[in-house]
Parts: structure tokens; C-alpha cells; sequence
């Protein structure tokens, strides 16, 4: 079992590439020409953003990876419909919140009562988020910053739990606490998280 | 099942983790969000940041990039005949433009000649005479569509409305703010529904045609009807029938307007069953009259006299008044039971938060409205709650709920340091609550209020006594500078 001080921070783990405006108007123009070489390093630039915008919304690892391949083909197809109104990636976000949209309708649970109170609530969200997707963008950068300034303990317990996917039991064997434990203190740092993100949006302090 | 051991942290954080709950834990905890709606809103923002964690994660870990995977499913999906039709138009229109560069002016000049030449030869050869308008039963088409519009069957979750879709008789029509629609309707006659609007097509009934419209705003053009037939845009307060013409509406939650620039209308009040014809350059306005609210109830400390109306305006008669002195839980009350007070309190009875052990209802005292379609009261932004309160000594919250019912949705706010474990006294300005589903959206002057709830603490265990109860509308300078729960000298306010 690894120990925390072998473990890598997750800020060199999460990846959200940057680029300068004037590479991206390029690669667009060029990908609009048909050059899958551009087009990939669009989908390089911009596949943290979209999948994590995806993964807010939809728990399945397997669907968001596919829902995020199904929102660059849709780009490519339609790539001549950009009109640089708007940052390409706020364009992207567009795609993807109509794929999420979809999907959730289509998969609306019809159990639990937690599970449609929870699903019916997500899916409110997703339809605001039509004229707050800068603003979902930047809630995204803002978990990145959040995350790598965590205290050490932290860092580690999310590195393992969600870098690394070792289970909650394997945490609690390697910290010596309960499962429960783990799972609650993964719980408070998620909150955490939460009120950094907050406070960074109303500070609009993305830095 | 004791539900004083349920904690809601630890069954979230058990649900997230993928832990299957039990029929009475997924109950319990169904039964907490949909009492406290901001509860929900923070498992949902946790589900968020969860989702995002494991995201970034996955991200960081796969053995196949993502960009080798997409290019990979784009040579698979070129195979697909749709795809590579879509991709090749797109190829071969970019290509065009870049080969021959901008049309030149000379060029749209010619364009748009040829247009106008070939829309003439159309109307000549194809034009519809007014008269041969079909009597049967046409639909009615969105021909565009703007911004966010939605379209849904009765209780089902709304779809985006797209062009050429058809509109079908019962579904509702809803435009966001920055939403518009047009649909063409029997022939030449267009309406358009735009910013925030609710509305439908009703089922055609022989040749009368109707449009129904909840609220917000609509235009319409409409061609001279046939002799027999009818159109007619129908609101909570008047009926607009149709002759032939070009008609403003607009309905909110008091009133509807109707302005005519062209034609005549005949134009039916619901409220006081007027009705008359408005002609081109006028305009009539059906007005909501308020409703005399039943308040004379047992358990009323100030029973207000039947008959009468309390309004915004009749600011010495509080709209709510119960300080539970003659032991009677009132009938209002759905959540609630009236019994001894603690130690301390301003009068010997109060009401304590439902009593529904396990469920998280422990802690929520609530009054509905009586009738099905009845309502407690009208929102109107002087209006003041107050009351005295003890909440158990835990670390508690205390919030206020309104069921806003022309908006669907809870408003309220919640104090995060409540005096805890003794007396004190809460003054809340409704004013201050925002949408529990869209914190953006507020309470309008004359919405229908048919609950009214306060929450206590969501751990279980933890009481909720209430006394002292009274809703007021206050004037301007009367109404209090802030929502408070505190002693105004409390140093923790």
C-alpha cells in the first residue's frame, strides 16, 4: 500500500491545457478544412473541461467517456457552425449540456424515491446551466485550484480515493480507521471544496 | 427502525459510495430533502464536486488518451453514411468559400433578384385565397424558435421545441426569459409566444379554435376567419375571441391586457362577466378580484371576521394569528400538535414540530391551505412572519418555506445560527426568500401561497416549539431593515 509521501499531489494530475486564443482560432479553422491533426489537439485542449462538465452530472465513468467522444464527433461534424460569438469552449459546453440533457431524460430512474428527488433536481440544474455554462466553465477551473491547495492530509485521501480508485477499505486499512471514517472525511473535504469553489466564483478569484 | 439513529451525512455519503440503502433509510431520506430543500441542493452540489473528483481522476489514469480515442471513433463513425454525408457538406461549403473567397457585392445583388423574381412567380402560381382556407382541423407548426422553449405532455418532462415540430392540443408551451416561438396556425395566421410565458393549444371543438395562455406574453397575426369559425386566446381572466386581426395580450398573475392594433375583438371579463368588442387602437384590461380568505378557524389567537379580505392593504388585520392557547391543534396545520411548552416559553402552549418518528417531519411545523384550490395567502413584499421559537440545543438551522403555487416551486431562507436550546424570537421579511429550484426567480406581488412552513434542525431529535405565530403586511416604513432570529444584542448576531 502506498504511503502518503510516495503519493503524487493532484494538481500534477489534473489536467485542464491551456492554449493562447490565436492556436485555437487556427486549429478550428484548420479542423473545419477536414485536418484531424488539428482537430485532435482541440480535443486535447478542451477534453478536461468537457468530460469534467459531463461528470458533474452523470456518475457512470463509461458514459461520460462515451457522451464526451459523442460531443467532439458532433463538433467535428459541425465545426462550420462556430462563429467565434462565443469562446470555443463555451461552445463545446453547449454540446455537452445537450448531450447530458438528453441522456438524463432518456435515463430518469424510476426506483428509489432518493434516486428521482436527486435525478430531477440534476436535471434542473443542467437546463440552468444554459445560460450559465462561463460560468460552469470557471466552477471547473476553480475545483482544479481548490484541489491543489488542500492541506496535505487531504491531498492524499483524495489522491488515493479518486487518482488512484483504491477503495474506501483499502484507505481505512492503510490509515487504521473505519471504512465510515474515510467516507465522511472524504465527505467534509468534499464540502470544503464546495465553499473554495464558492468563494473563488464570488470573488471571481480564479488565479 | 429508531430513526434517531439516521444521520443524513451518513446515509448520503453511504448512497454516493454505491451502498445499496434499505426501503426505510432511502424513506427517511427522501423524506428529509423533500422537507428541506436546501438539503437537497447541497447532497446535489456534493454529487457535483463527487463527479467532478472522479472525473478529473479517471482522466489522469487512462492507458489510451482521449484524443486517440476520439480520432478513432471519428474514422469508425465516417463509415456511417449520415455522419460522412453531414462532414463532406460541411467540407465542400468551407472549401467553396475558401477557394473562390467572399461573394462579391455584385454577386448578392443578383442573388437577391433572383430571389424576389422566383418568390413572385410562387405567390402567382401557388397563392391561397383567404376563402380557400381549410375548415377542417390544421395543425399548428413552430415555425421558429428562439432561445429556451419547451414543450411537454401533462406531467412530463418538457422537450426543446424545434422548428416544424407540431404543436399537439394539452401540450404546454414554455418560453424562458430570452425564449420565443412562433407557430403558424390555420393557414396565414402566425402567433408567437415569447419572454417567460406559459401556454397551449387547446383541442379544437368543431370550428372554434383556442389558445390557451397561463402567462406572459403573445402576439398574433391572424387571417380573416371564415363565417362559422373562431379563434380564441383564453387566460385565467378573459377570453379574447377572434376576428381577424393583430392583438397584444399580456397575463400575469393579476391581471390580463389586451391591446388591439388592428380588427376587433371581442373580449370576454371572467371576473365580472363583462364582455364587449375592443376595436383596433384599444385596449381592456380583466382584473383578478381577491378572494375572502375562510380565517375564522379554533386555535386562531385573532380570529379575523369570515367574510372579510385581507389585502396588502388592511395592514391592521395579520393575515395569520395563532398563539395556540386553546389547546386545539388549528385545522390548518398538517405538521404540528399542539402541547405544553418548554420551560421558559411566553405562554403555557405551543405547537411542536409534526410528530411522524423516524422521519425528519420531527422537526417542521406547517399550515395549509384548507381547499384543494384554496390558498393561505397572496405574496406581496410587506409582508412579515413572526414568532417565538425554542430549537433543541444541537447544532441546529432553522428555516422559512412558502409553497408558491403559480410559480410551483418552495421559496424561503434558512438562518444558519438560531438560537439554540432556549427562547427567542424570529422576524422574517418574505421578501428575503429566494427559489429553492432557481434562486433566481422570486416571488411576484399576487402569487398564491398555499403552504407555509418552518424547519427546524434536519437532525432528528433535535424539537421544534413554535408560539406566537403571526403573519403581518406592514407598511413601507414599517417593515423591519432585515430577517432576523436573534436578540438584536445576541453578540454571536
Amino acid at each position: 500500500m502506498r504511503d502518503g509521501a510516495g503519493v503524487a499531489a493532484p494538481k500534477d494530475l489534473v489536467a485542464l491545457n491551456e492554449h493562447s486564443a490565436v492556436d485555437e482560432a487556427d486549429m478550428v479553422r484548420r479542423t473545419a478544412l477536414g485536418d484531424t491533426g488539428a482537430f485532435g489537439q482541440l480535443v486535447r485542449a478542451h477534453q478536461g473541461r468537457v468530460r469534467a462538465y459531463i461528470g458533474s452530472y452523470v456518475r457512470s465513468p463509461d458514459v461520460v467517456d462515451d457522451l464526451a467522444q459523442e460531443v467532439f464527433l458532433t463538433a467535428y461534424a459541425s465545426v462550420g457552425s462556430f462563429r467565434g460569438e462565443s469562446a470555443f469552449s463555451t461552445w463545446l459546453l453547449g454540446i455537452a449540456r445537450h448531450r447530458v440533457l438528453g441522456h438524463l431524460r432518456t435515463h430518469l430512474r424510476k426506483g428509489r424515491l432518493v434516486d428521482r428527488l436527486i435525478d430531477g433536481r440534476r436535471l434542473d440544474r443542467v437546463e440552468d446551466d444554459a445560460a450559465h455554462l462561463d460560468e460552469r466553465e470557471r466552477a471547473i477551473a476553480a475545483l482544479k485550484r481548490c484541489v491543489e491547495i488542500l492541506p496535505p492530509g487531504s491531498s492524499v485521501l483524495v489522491t488515493e480515493h479518486y487518482f488512484q480508485a483504491n477503495t474506501l477499505a483499502d484507505i481505512g486499512r492503510r490509515t487504521q480507521k473505519g471504512e465510515s471514517a474515510v467516507r465522511m472525511t472524504l465527505l467534509r473535504i468534499r464540502r470544503a471544496l464546495r465553499d473554495c469553489i464558492e468563494r473563488r466564483l464570488a470573488s471571481s478569484g480564479i488565479s | 427502525m429508531n430513526g434517531a439513529n439516521l444521520d443524513p451525512d451518513d446515509l448520503w455519503s453511504r448512497y454516493l459510495a454505491g451502498e445499496a440503502l434499505s426501503d426505510d433509510e432511502d424513506g427517511w431520506l427522501a423524506a428529509a430533502v423533500q422537507a428541506d430543500p436546501a438539503l437537497l441542493d447541497e447532497l446535489v452540489d456534493d454529487d457535483r464536486v463527487n463527479g467532478l473528483l472522479a472525473t478529473f481522476g479517471r482522466t489522469a489514469v487512462e492507458a489510451k488518451p482521449f484524443d486517440v480515442r476520439v480520432i478513432e471513433r471519428l474514422a469508425l463513425e465516417r463509415d456511417s453514411a449520415r455522419f460522412a454525408s453531414k462532414v463532406d457538406a460541411r467540407l465542400r461549403a468551407v472549401r467553396l468559400h475558401k477557394d473562390r473567397g467572399m461573394p462579391t457585392r455584385r454577386w448578392w445583388v443578383s442573388a437577391v433578384a433572383l430571389g424576389l423574381a422566383t418568390a413572385t412567380v410562387a405567390l402567382v402560381l401557388f397563392r391561397r385565397p383567404t376563402r380557400e382556407i381549410s375548415d377542417g382541423i390544421e395543425d399548428a407548426v413552430a415555425t421558429e424558435v428562439r432561445g429556451d422553449v419547451r414543450v411537454a405532455r401533462a406531467g412530463a418532462v418538457g422537450t426543446a421545441l424545434v422548428p416544424g415540430q407540431v404543436l399537439r392540443p394539452g401540450e404546454r408551451i414554455e418560453t424562458a426569459a430570452d425564449g420565443r416561438v412562433t407557430w403558424r396556425y390555420l393557414g396565414a395566421s402566425r402567433v408567437t409566444l415569447s419572454g417567460a410565458s406559459v401556454g397551449w393549444v387547446e383541442a379544437s371543438v368543431g370550428k372554434h379554435h383556442a389558445i390557451r395562455i397561463e402567462s406572459g406574453h403573445v402576439d398574433a397575426e391572424l387571417a380573416p376567419q371564415p363565417a362559422g369559425r373562431t379563434i380564441s386566446f383564453e387566460t385565467p381572466h378573459a377570453r379574447a375571441t377572434v376576428v381577424g386581426t393583430r392583438l397584444g395580450l399580456w397575463v400575469n398573475n393579476i391581471e390580463t391586457r389586451l391591446e388591439v392594433f388592428q380588427g376587433r375583438v371581442l373580449f370576454e371579463n371572467l371576473w365580472d362577466d363583462s364582455i364587449g368588442h375592443v376595436h383596433a387602437g384599444g385596449s381592456k384590461v380583466a382584473r383578478a378580484v381577491p378572494r375572502a380568505l375562510s380565517v375564522d378557524e379554533p386555535g386562531r389567537a385573532s380570529p379575523v371576521a369570515s367574510g372579510t379580505t385581507p389585502t396588502p392593504e388592511s395592514s391592521d388585520i395579520p393575515l395569520l394569528a395563532f398563539d395556540f392557547e386553546n389547546g386545539t391543534t388549528p385545522g390548518g396545520f398538517t405538521t404540528g400538535q399542539v402541547v405544553a411548552c418548554p420551560p421558559g416559553g411566553p405562554s403555557g402552549l405551543c405547537i411542536l414540530g409534526g410528530l411522524f418518528p423516524p422521519s425528519p417531519m420531527d422537526n417542521v411545523v406547517r399550515t395549509e391551505a384548507q381547499e384543494p384550490d384554496g390558498e393561505l395567502f397572496r405574496y406581496t413584499d410587506h409582508l412579515v412572519l413572526s414568532f417565538d421559537y425554542w430549537l433543541g440545543p444541537g447544532k441546529n438551522r432553522l428555516s422559512v418555506q412558502v409553497w408558491n403555487r403559480d410559480k410551483n416551486q418552495n421559496y424561503g431562507m434558512t438562518f444558519f445560527d438560531p438560537v439554540c436550546g432556549g427562547w427567542a424570537h424570529a422576524v422574517v421579511r418574505l421578501r428575503d426568500g429566494r427559489g429553492y429550484r432557481d434562486a433566481r426567480q422570486v416571488v411576484a406581488d399576487g402569487d398564491r401561497i398555499t403552504k407555509l412552513s418552518i424547519v427546524g434542525s434536519r437532525l432528528v431529535g433535535e424539537a421544534l416549539y413554535i408560539d406566537n405565530l403571526k403573519l403581518d403586511v406592514v407598511s413601507p416604513a414599517a417593515l423591519p431593515s432585515a430577517s432576523t432570529v436573534r436578540p438584536p444584542q445576541d453578540p454571536l448576531k
